[in-house]
């Protein structure tokens, strides 16, 4: 019996999804967009050019500094909310497994996006890009949202970059997109473009398993890939596992510049952490969600 | 075949049953399911791991089982035998001494009857039998570098033999084969090809392949006549006569024409009758003796044996010259009288000369005063009272009592009595250790103490004597003398014979030089034909072959006659069949079984350092610890 998380919901309720970008949403929502002219909420000034729409005016500016300047306000639309899961065998590592803290983040996406008047999706990185939960116009409940995605499956061979070269044509300039993954396969540079061209706005959730981050296993270990089960039999001593954290770090590093360099929001989380702690600490400070 | 001194020790071996359990126990590798290997597989590539690791541990397994097992094999004395049959060998000796050069049938020499016999016996040798050949004469000379199983090359090899002008000396040829058989494995026998000459009549060379010798002699009865031991004398004031000895080989008295010419220029001719066997006879020369080669020959008759050694025989004639003593110090009354002999012509200093130019140099000090010889002095030396400074001993205390010999089988020692002689007061001298007195040897005693030393340094030869001549009665006993004359003929053997330069043959000679040590350089003597080895102021000479050779040295010169030895004049060959074994055929021997033993403990000890290091260096894994640093550059 598959669990239901219902108490994961409650994070929802004091959470938005948070986007700096702006977007081409489809229709006006409560989310405050970055767009500025068709909202009502005053944003900013800017000078008056030919072809501006003379409403904007702001006549009391003008009456007091004789400059038009044209009044900027926010535009509210309705966000797309897209969580992208990296639903590959090595998403079943750790205890508990890294797919199910990636699921659950994906609900509650999902449900933030929801509860604030949004649409939300839920796409996966299978061997072809998987939709359970396509945004669209319609009536979703939170508890549907969870047992859709917590019905996901790992599956044994996924090409993550087809996949999100598959997203971007399908929701580019469209949402903000957050791809939950572990990011541990060669080819993670070129999903990042993939998802980079997409020109959302992207977040990328490393979620490793402690172990991944330190491991303790030392002696002679046959280390088994669950992507591909292939095998590397080794003797891992404190040097060797010294080393590891040497490149592990070397690594993390690279992802996170990596990312930065393509405009992509970086967050690395572990799976033992608990949900509250991923979105009022990490996700927050991330910028995923205000 | 595999054998083992101590074949418990394999139980050793078992110890790799543990060593196999402790390493499956301690290898096995568990199975860890990580979500990648993305991050893994460089450093393990980079490092120690995967596929290497377990290669490695297997070899390092591999190396511990070979480490005990070989372990076990080295103490258990492995050796490795087998055993061959050996067919025995044929040793062809092929005497080839002077008398070998006789024509029994005017046609063929006994050497070349000989090797025809001998090739005749070598084609009927099966193809499995070892043969070697030698030429015998004063030594036995391989004719083949090693021992072989082509009896053509055997047969070949006989070829290049001929007759020389030596006599066949048995103990040497003996002492020869003796040698090359003890260096050759098997069983040997060997055939003789001679005409019997023989000096030990073969029982040394008999002896020599345990007794396995089969005698074939050639030649026939005949006989001939010879010529040897020509002198020059003269009686009175008589004509110069030219005496030699006649060999008659035939059992009738034979008339024999004889002639005597120096260099080209004939002296004298006459006939003489000679008795069977050895006679001596004599012509009358005109004229002085004059230095020179002086040839006496023989014409031979018909019937006479053709190329038989001993128609002629040499003589060189050299000015006799007297033997040099130079007296330095104390001019003893008893010392002058010793020396003043015909054939010694003595002079005195009252210092040791800067040049030493006399053959023998006699020091008499007194006292405690140091030796005046200096060191490094290239002389013959007759020391009394201290040694010199490089003496291999050193002067001690004063010693008495009554002389005793401690050497008397010495040279010196020959003919010398030293009863009733005494010592007074006598300079004792103290010997180092054995390994550092060099050639010293003590001659006489006094008191338990050396009084009378001898040594040699450098080729030359010296006596170094503690005994006071001024406060000892050693001049009126005759042991002084006798001991003086002792010491001349053992530094310089015969400058005073005219005939000092006639040698015999295929034995060695040692003459002075005939000028004194260190002025003329014996290095400078030559002669071309005979072989001259320089010791000290001494050369030895030997002539292969009968003739007259010229010498030089310096501006000195003069003739070297060598002949045939006396005993090569009879020709009439002589059975040893006193000496042969049973039936004397050439493969009398039976095959004989040897058993090879090889011991292998070495071998397997060199192994398992080798398997130690091995696994030290696996161990240590000296390609990975680079790997590893390099991986950790990247890092």
């Amino acid at each position: 019996m598959k669990p239901t998380y219902a108490g994961d919901y409650e994070l929802a309720k004091g959470l938005s999804i948070r986007a700096s970008r702006r977007l081409s949403g489809f229709a006006a929502g409560e989310q405050r967009s970055p767009a500025t002219g068709g909202g009502i909420e005053f944003a900013d000034y800017r000078e008056y050019v030919p072809g501006d729409d003379v409403r904007l005016l702001d006549w009391s500016v003008y009456l007091r500094s004789r400059k038009l300047l044209v009044k900027l306000c926010a535009e509210e639309k309705e966000l797309t909310m897209v969580a992208i899961l990296d639903v590959s065998r090595s998403m079943d590592f750790g205890e508990p497994p890294k797919l199910e803290l990636a699921k659950r983040i994906a609900s509650v996406l999902a449900g933030i996006a929801l509860r604030g008047g949004n649409r939300a999706g839920v796409t996966a990185l299978g061997p072809g890009l998987l939709e359970p939960i396509r945004p669209e116009r319609r009536k979703l409940t939170m508890a549907g949202i969870g047992r859709t995605v917590h019905s996901l499956e790992s599956v044994p061979r996924s090409a993550p970059e087809a996949c999100l070269r598959q997203f971007a044509s399908r929701y580019g300039r469209k949402c903000v997109a957050v791809l939950v993954t572990d990011l541990l396969y060669p080819e993670w540079q070129r999903s990042l473009d993939a998802l980079a061209s997409s020109l959302c706005e992207c977040h990328v959730v490393q979620l490793l398993a402690p172990e991944e981050l330190e491991p303790s296993d030392r002696g002679e270990v046959t280390l088994v890939d669950m992507e591909d089960a292939s095998e590397a039999p080794t003797h891992i001593d404190d040097a060797l596992a010294g080393r590891y954290a040497s490149a592990l770090g070397a690594y993390l590093a690279s992802v996170r510049s990596e990312c930065a360099r393509r405009d992509l929001g970086y967050c690395l989380v572990r799976s033992d952490a608990s949900l509250a702690r991923v979105f009022n600490e990490d996700f927050k400070k991330a910028g995923i969600v205000c | 075949m595999l054998s083992f001194a101590n074949p418990a020790a394999l139980l050793i071996a078992l110890a790799i049953a543990p060593v196999a359990l402790l390493y499956f126990l301690r290898m096995r590798f568990r199975r860890k399911a990580v979500g990648s290997t993305y991050l893994w597989k460089p450093l393990i590539a980079a490092t120690s791991g995967g596929d290497a690791l377990k290669r490695r541990s297997i070899l390092l397994l591999l190396l511990q089982a070979a480490a005990i097992a070989l372990a076990a094999f080295s103490a258990a004395g492995p050796a490795l035998s087998s055993r061959r049959v050996l067919r025995p060998g044929t040793a062809f000796l092929i005497d080839v001494s002077a008398s070998m050069a006789a024509r029994d049938d005017g046609s063929k020499s006994r050497v070349e009857a000989a090797v025809e016999a001998a090739r005749l016996e070598i084609a009927a040798l099966g193809n499995d039998v070892p043969i070697m050949a030698f030429a015998c004469s004063s030594t036995a000379r391989p004719l083949l570098g090693e021992a072989t199983l082509d009896k053509a090359k055997a047969s070949a090899a006989l070829r290049s033999v001929s007759a020389g002008s030596e006599a066949f000396a048995e103990s040497p040829c003996a002492d020869a084969v003796s040698a090359w058989t003890a260096r050759n494995e098997g069983a040997w026998q060997a055939r003789l090809f001679t005409d019997g000459g023989l000096d030990l009549g073969g029982r040394r060379i008999a002896s020599a392949f345990g007794g396995s010798l089969g005698v074939v002699t050639v030649g026939s009865k005949g006989g001939s006549v010879g010529v040897t031991g020509l002198r020059l004398e003269r009686e009175g004031s008589g004509p110069l006569i030219g005496r030699f000895t006649v060999w008659n080989g035939w059992p009738t008295a034979r008339t024999a024409r004889l002639r005597i010419a120096r260099g080209k220029e004939e002296l004298a001719a006459g006939a003489v009758i000679a008795a069977p066997g050895w006679s001596v006879a004599s012509l009358d020369l005109p004229g002085a003796l004059e230095d020179g080669a002086y040839t006496v020959s023989v014409a031979r008759e018909g019937g006479d044996l053709a190329s038989a050694p001993g128609d002629a025989y040499r003589l060189s004639v050299s000015a006799r010259r007297a033997l040099t003593v130079l007296l330095v110090g104390r001019s003893d009354p008893f010392l002058k009288a010793a020396l003043a002999y015909g054939g010694i012509a003595f002079s005195s200093s009252p210092e040791f000369p800067e040049k030493v130019e006399a053959d023998i140099v006699i020091v008499d000090s007194a006292g405690d005063a140091p030796s005046p010889v200096p060191s490094g002095a290239r002389c013959n030396l007759l020391v009394f009272g201290k040694p010199p400074a490089d003496a291999p001993f050193a002067a001690r205390s004063l010693t008495s009592g009554p002389i005793v010999s401690a050497e008397p089988s010495h040279p010196l020692s020959r003919f010398v009595s030293w009863e009733g002689a005494k010592a007074e007061a006598a300079r004792a001298y103290g010997l180092r250790a054995a390994a550092d007195r060099g050639a010293a040897l003590v001659l006489a005693t006094a008191g338990g103490a050396p009084i009378l030393v001898a040594w040699e340094k450098g080729g030359y030869r010296s006596l170094a004597c503690g005994i006071d001549l001024a406060r000892s009665d050693l001049g009126l006993k005759s042991a002084f003398p006798v001991l003086l004359q002792n010491f001349f003929q053992w530094c310089v053997p015969r400058v005073d014979d005219q005939s000092v330069f006639t040698l015999v043959a295929g034995e060695t000679a040692r003459r002075a030089l005939g000028s004194a040590p260190g002025s003329a350089g014996g290095d400078a003597f030559k002669a071309r034909g005979v072989e001259v080895e320089r010791t000290g102021p001494i050369v030895s000479l030997t002539a292969r072959d009968a003739g007259i050779f010229e010498w030089a040295e310096g501006s000195s010169k003069g003739y070297i006659a060598a002949n045939v030895p006396a005993g090569e004049l009879d020709e009439a060959p002589r059975s040893l069949q006193a000496v042969e074994s049973g039936g004397g055929a050439a493969t009398a021997l039976a095959s004989s079984e040897q058993t090879r033993t090889a011991p292998l403990g070495g071998w397997a000890a060199l192994l398992l350092a080798a398997c130690l290091a091995g696994e030290w260096i696996a161990w240590k894994g000296g390609t990975s610890r680079r790997r590893i640093r390099r991986g950790e550059a990247g890092a």
